[in-house]
């Protein structure tokens, strides 16, 4: 039998290019290779007969052929020609009942299986084999059938979001042998399995009897999963397990919020001798509660996400207490045992003082959960507030204790009978009395009430008509012991024990600690602010998993979970997000705990095929081989017709059969390709360290004096202040990245073109993302009242016109930029006359005595006319390139002094105002 | 087995020619001092005065005679007669030479260690170093007059560099008196028609002379295969022969013809002629040109 083995074309026009070959025919005969040439001194003996008979010459047909069958290589070559080979996978004519397993762990290769499977079908076809498909996922009765049928049935086929049962085929698979007792058996197997599945394979040999089976699997997936992801107190973290222990894996794992952005990301590591891994997202609590999804980088399956609820989500919870704890003995404190039950489900708060300020406290931290042990009454604005914050959505957990038993707030529940309640007591007639198990419409239905938990002392509610409503857990004589009411959109509970052991055993049984973790869960749904009854037997499916591991709507299949009752994900419940969409709970593939395990196939005697993931080789590699190793033989064969190898004659055939070898050889050779664009080595360099900035007008003898000025300011903040900037870096405003920088120094230059929109755009960004622009017209001199406005402050004025500017102001004598380094009270350049402005101060009150002012943030603009860089500018050695006008006594000096107090202001901002304040708070300390 | 054959610079520049010249004449000119200063020793006892070239005799002052041409110092110590110094080598006899420089001597091939040029320009250098250590004059034809300067072979190369040649450096066909002799060292694979009116107008006076036709072996034995095109180094004429091996027969007739007309033409006017190969040593061929002189 023989298998069709197809070759298929990436890019088949090319095979156009065949078309050219004849023009090559005959352009190849035309133009015979050129003969060796050899300068010859007696050339002047030979006569002109000899000249004038050339012998006629010719390409030799071979190597005419060897050329058009390169060129033919060469353009087979570029179509991309792939070869999938000839499956032999079956024999025989039996009816076939072929196997597949679809679940998560089939999903890593799917395509392969797919395309496996289709081959399979031809093949089947070919031989006129009747077929019967068993998707191991759903196990349907198969049915023999033609195979033209079922091509749609596969075509359909994806992996399923859950691990399959495999001895739920056990009896289809009997039923249909029994009924075609000649069929072969063909199973496309995942070899993963769920460890408690690993005795599948005995009864699986029972049903396959004796019959030709063959198996095809694919031991080279390995695919990884994740079974359980935790909230705990260190961190998130997940645990990671695989089937094999020969192989090694590490990867990235990502965490994803509900709207699918990466919030996280974390490595892991599995050595190849153990099963599983736990790997930690280290986050911030807020952003861990944000997790909605976790997912193991590159594997696509549903096995390979953990899908994250509510519940797992951290929340705040305040603790008070009513006693005044004493931090010496923390086991004696009443909140240690709710403190040790919460611990691994949420964060905690306990802040110090009385229980009124303690509240108002954590009102203010916004917990979502307040736990109340032995708290009396209230003062009166801290129980509004505390109302408030229930009916808004809080959750307001109440011990008894003594302090509670003549409580009449509106944070409880029930009404107390004033007065407690005590069993068991010497003077009692009762014995101390248990739990009863907890009714099903309680948020505690499920939770273990054993026997040994006694109650020796409790509160009693008034038995109101509602109160059986309002009861979570009673005592076995029906005694209420746990009461809650719905307030607005939160929840009041109350037990009726006391947090610690003096009244009852309770707060040490596990069931405690499930009890508080119910309530915990409730207050996430609570928070969540839905209209959802808090107990709610079912969730329909909200969004599902496929097989490999995507988020999708579910299927009219898809059946809703029972609330509180876990089960696996199967195939009428596929993982997913189940009930409310605002607070959905999960259903995960794999669960806390699981394992994997690699099924041995062995002892079913199957005839074994590997199912490769790449069935189809590229031929391309190989033809250009070939083209290459004839374009060598082709060049000898042209060097033997010219009469040897000569030095002279295979120059340049040399070099150009290299340049020829690398443009066939290029297709192989990868060159890496840049992902991004590099940063410009400036840009790269900016944040690194601090550099002042000029623009560059393009006028470079302003250039100049900017670049010049700014270095030797950058020079004199090295010497005198603890800043030491790097070099001045001239910026393009257009091109350039200026947000790095703290300071843009801005000559005008009347005679270049201002920036465009997009560099404008970016200054204006730059000021508002708190740099500072020093505008400098260098006009003082020129520039009085009475004359023409000069060129250069036309130009700031078409710029500053393009810019959003705040109200400015001449530097008043009391801004911190005056006193920001040194003291002073002009700010010269070469001219000492222009006046400085900078932004506009909010009006302070004018009685203030304060000796400096300043707002907040510093000023995006300071514009001058004092020619500031030209002041400061020095040659090599330090001298002054330009001269100053000297009005005022050491005006080179105190120019520079100006440029560090602007440099000063522009990084330390209204620091030095704080400052002036520490006399006033160090006297106030003193006090 | 193929061979393969190259020349030292590109023939077909005639400026770069000239300049690797005076690039190789420094080697040129140390091999020429060699193989002369070799020979010298071995050609002792000519026979011949030695030093004191410059002077024959004194004779007396002849009335009429210039008195610039006393020689004060000899005179002086006798009281009354004056004597004139007389130069020996005032006399009319010279050899001159002539070295090939045309583009076709710049060809060499494997066979042979240097091109054709380079070995003409050393034998010449060297057989006139001898010629004038053994007292005669030597004229390079065309470029100085006859010395006997003993910096004869700086002269010479310094006169060849001052005057570069194109690439079709001919023999001068002026004659020579009969009292010169000929040296003219080339490959002389022009057509013999054009080499008999040279030769013919040259010793039309009677002077004597002698050939050196220097080859390559190459030229001799024409060891080319595969197809191939000839170029001529002159005139950049191209000569497309097919395949090289089969054209050798044709070829090695008609140099084996040329060069027997060549001897012919050099009886016929009375002049020696000698081969000389590349690939065999210099000092054999001005061995071989000097005994022959010597032995005239």
């Amino acid at each position: 039998m023989m298998g069709l083995s197809s070759i298929g074309f990436v890019q088949p026009w090319l095979f156009l290019a065949l078309f050219a070959l004849p023009a090559l025919w005959v352009l190849l005969r035309l133009k015979p290779p050129r003969p060796k040439t050899i300068p010859f001194p007696p050339f002047p003996l030979l006569d002109k007969e000899i000249q004038k008979q050339p012998k006629p010459r010719q390409l030799p047909l071979w190597l005419l052929l060897i050329r058009l069958a390169l060129c033919c290589i060469v353009i087979t070559a570029m179509t991309g020609p792939i070869l999938e080979p000839e499956h032999q996978l079956l024999d025989g004519s039996n009816p076939l009942l072929i196997m597949v397993d679809d679940d998560w762990a089939a999903a890593s290769d799917w395509a392969g299986r797919q395309t496996m499977l289709e081959e399979i079908m031809s093949e089947a076809d070919r031989a006129n084999r009747p077929v019967a498909l068993l998707a191991t996922g759903n196990h349907i009765m198969p049915k023999l059938s033609p195979v033209a049928a079922l091509r749609d049935q596969i075509r359909s086929l994806v992996p399923k979001p859950y691990s399959q049962d495999r001895a739920a085929l056990l009896a289809p698979v009997q039923r249909f042998l029994t009924e075609q007792p000649s069929a072969d058996i063909l199973y496309l197997a995942t070899t993963i399995a769920r460890a408690d599945e690993e005795n599948i394979i005995a009864p699986l040999k029972d049903v396959f009897k004796n019959r030709k089976i063959t198996l095809i699997t694919d031991p080279s997936a390995k695919p990884l999963a994740l079974a359980g992801a935790t909230n705990g107190p260190d961190g998130f973290s997940v645990r990671i397990i695989k089937a094999d222990s020969t192989s090694e894996h590490s990867g990235l794992i990502r965490a994803y919020d509900s709207k699918s952005r990466v919030i996280g990301e974390t490595p892991f590591k599995l050595e190849a001798s153990t099963s599983h891994a736990t790997a930690q997202f280290n986050l911030p609590t807020e952003l861990k509660n944000e997790i909605a999804r976790i997912e193991i980088d590159g594997q696509h399956s549903a096995g390979a996400v953990a899908l994250i609820d509510g519940e797992s989500r951290r929340r705040k919870i305040g603790l008070v207490s009513g006693i005044s704890a004493d931090a010496a003995q923390p086991l004696l404190s009443p909140t240690w045992f709710v403190a040790q039950a919460l611990r691994p489900y949420a964060d905690l708060m306990e802040p110090r003082g009385g229980p009124n300020e303690a509240i108002a406290k954590l009102l203010e931290a916004k917990t979502s959960m307040i736990v109340m042990t032995d708290v009396g009454t209230l003062a009166t604005e801290v129980e509004k507030s505390l109302s408030d914050f229930v009916k808004s959505g809080g959750v307001v957990v109440r011990f008894a204790g003594p302090r509670t038993t003549s409580v009449k707030d509106g944070l409880l529940p029930v009404r107390i009978r004033p007065g407690d309640r005590s069993l068991g007591g010497a003077l009692t007639w009762d014995t101390p009395k248990h739990l009863a198990p907890f009714s099903t419409e309680s948020p505690f239905a499920g939770i273990d009430a054993p026997e040994e938990i006694s109650i020796t002392r409790q509160l009693l509610a008034e038995p109101d008509a509602d109160l059986g409503h309002k009861t979570w857990a009673a005592l076995s004589d029906g005694t209420p012991i746990v009461t809650a009411e719905k307030r607005g959109n939160g929840l009041v509970v109350l037990f009726h024990v006391t947090a610690d052991t003096t009244w009852s055993s309770l707060p040490i049984s596990g069931s405690f600690v499930e009890m508080l973790r119910r309530i915990v869960t409730l207050s996430n749904r609570l928070e969540a602010n839905t209209t959802t009854p808090v107990n709610q037997s079912t969730a329909a499916p909200h969004l599902t998993l496929s097989g490999f591991g995507i988020l999708g709507a579910p299927t009219a299949s898809d059946k809703p979970i029972e609330n509180g009752n876990p089960k696996r994900a199967d195939i009428d419940h596929p993982a997913g997000l189940y009930g409310d969409p605002e607070n959905p709970s999960t259903l995960n593939v794999l669960h806390d705990g699981d394992a994997l395990t690699v099924l041995d196939f062995e002892s079913l005697n199957a005839h074994r095929i590997e199912l490769k993931a790449q069935v189809s080789y590229d031929l391309r590699p190989a033809l250009l081989l070939l083209a290459a190793l004839l374009f060598i033989m082709d060049a000898l064969a042209t060097c033997v017709i010219r009469g040897g190898i000569t030095p002279i004659s295979f120059r340049v055939p040399k070099a150009i059969s290299i340049i020829v070898l690398l443009i066939i050889a290029s297709p192989l050779l990868r060159i890496p390709s840049a992902h991004t664009a590099p940063l410009a080595p400036k840009d790269a360099e900016g944040p690194l360290l601090t550099h002042f900035a000029y623009v560059v007008t393009g006028d470079p003898t302003i250039d100049d004096i900017s670049r010049a000025g700014l270095a030797s300011l950058s020079i004199f903040l090295a010497e005198h202040t603890a800043l030491e900037p790097g070099d001045p870096i001239g910026v393009d405003l257009t091109n350039d990245d200026i947000a790095v920088y703290p300071l843009l120094y801005w000559p005008m230059a009347p005679a270049r073109p201002i920036p465009n929109s997009t560099g404008l755009q970016k200054v204006d960004a730059f000021m508002r993302d708190g740099g500072t622009v020093l505008f400098d017209t260098r006009d003082a001199a020129l520039a009085a009242p009475g004359l023409d406005i000069t060129p250069e402050t036309k130009t700031l004025r078409l710029i500053l016109a393009n810019l959003s500017i705040p109200a400015l102001e001449p530097v008043p004598t009391d801004h911190v930029l005056t006193k920001a380094f040194y003291l002073i009270n002009r700010f010269p350049g070469r001219y000492a006359e222009g006046t400085t402005w900078i932004e506009a101060l909010p009006k302070s009150n004018q009685d203030s005595d304060e000796p400096v002012h300043a707002g907040d943030g510093v000023s995006a603009v300071i514009i001058t006319s004092n020619d500031l860089a030209a002041a400061w500018a020095t040659d090599r050695d330090g001298q002054p390139l330009y001269p100053l006008t000297q009005s005022m006594p050491r005006q080179r000096e105190m120019a520079l002094r100006a440029g560090t107090n602007i440099a000063m202001y522009v990084l330390t901002g209204n620091y030095k105002a704080d400052q002036v304040h520490v006399p006033a708070l160090l006297e106030r300390l003193g006090h | 087995m193929v061979q393969v054959t190259l020349t030292r610079s590109d023939p077909l520049k005639v400026s770069a020619a000239a300049g690797a010249l005076a690039a190789r004449l420094p080697l040129i000119v140390i091999e020429a001092r060699r193989i002369s200063s070799i020979l010298a020793a071995g050609l002792h006892g000519r026979g011949r005065a030695g030093p004191g070239e410059a002077f024959w005799q004194y004779r007396n002052l002849m009335s009429g005679e210039s008195t610039s041409r006393i020689d004060w110092r000899r005179s002086a110590r006798h009281e009354t007669t004056f004597f004139v110094r007389e130069r020996e080598w005032e006399s009319p006899h010279a050899f001159h030479l002539w070295i090939d420089r045309s583009a076709s001597m710049h060809f060499c091939s494997t066979l042979a260690p240097l091109s054709k040029g380079d070995r003409a320009l050393i034998i010449g250098l060297a057989l006139a170093d001898l010629l004038v250590r053994s007292g005669e004059s030597v004229a390079l034809m065309g470029l100085t007059r006859p010395t006997s300067s003993r910096h004869v072979i700086n002269l010479f190369a310094e006169a060849m560099i001052a005057q570069p040649v194109d690439q079709h450096d001919e023999l001068p066909n002026h004659p020579l008196t009969s009292r010169s002799e000929a040296i003219l060292i080339g490959d002389f694979l022009s057509p013999i028609d054009t080499l008999s009116k040279r030769l013919a107008s040259l010793s039309a006076q009677g002077a004597k002379g002698h050939l050196l036709q220097i080859l390559d072996p190459a030229e001799l034995s024409f060891p080319f295969a595969g197809e191939a095109e000839l170029i001529s180094l002159e005139d950049n004429q191209r000569l497309d022969i097919g395949d090289a091996q089969s054209f050798r027969s044709i070829y090695l007739e008609r140099m084996l013809s040329h060069r027997e007309s060549l001897h012919t033409l050099s009886a016929k006017i009375g002049w020696h002629l000698d081969e000389h190969l590349t690939n065999a040593p210099a000092s054999d061929a001005v061995k071989n040109l000097l005994m022959r002189m010597v032995a005239r």
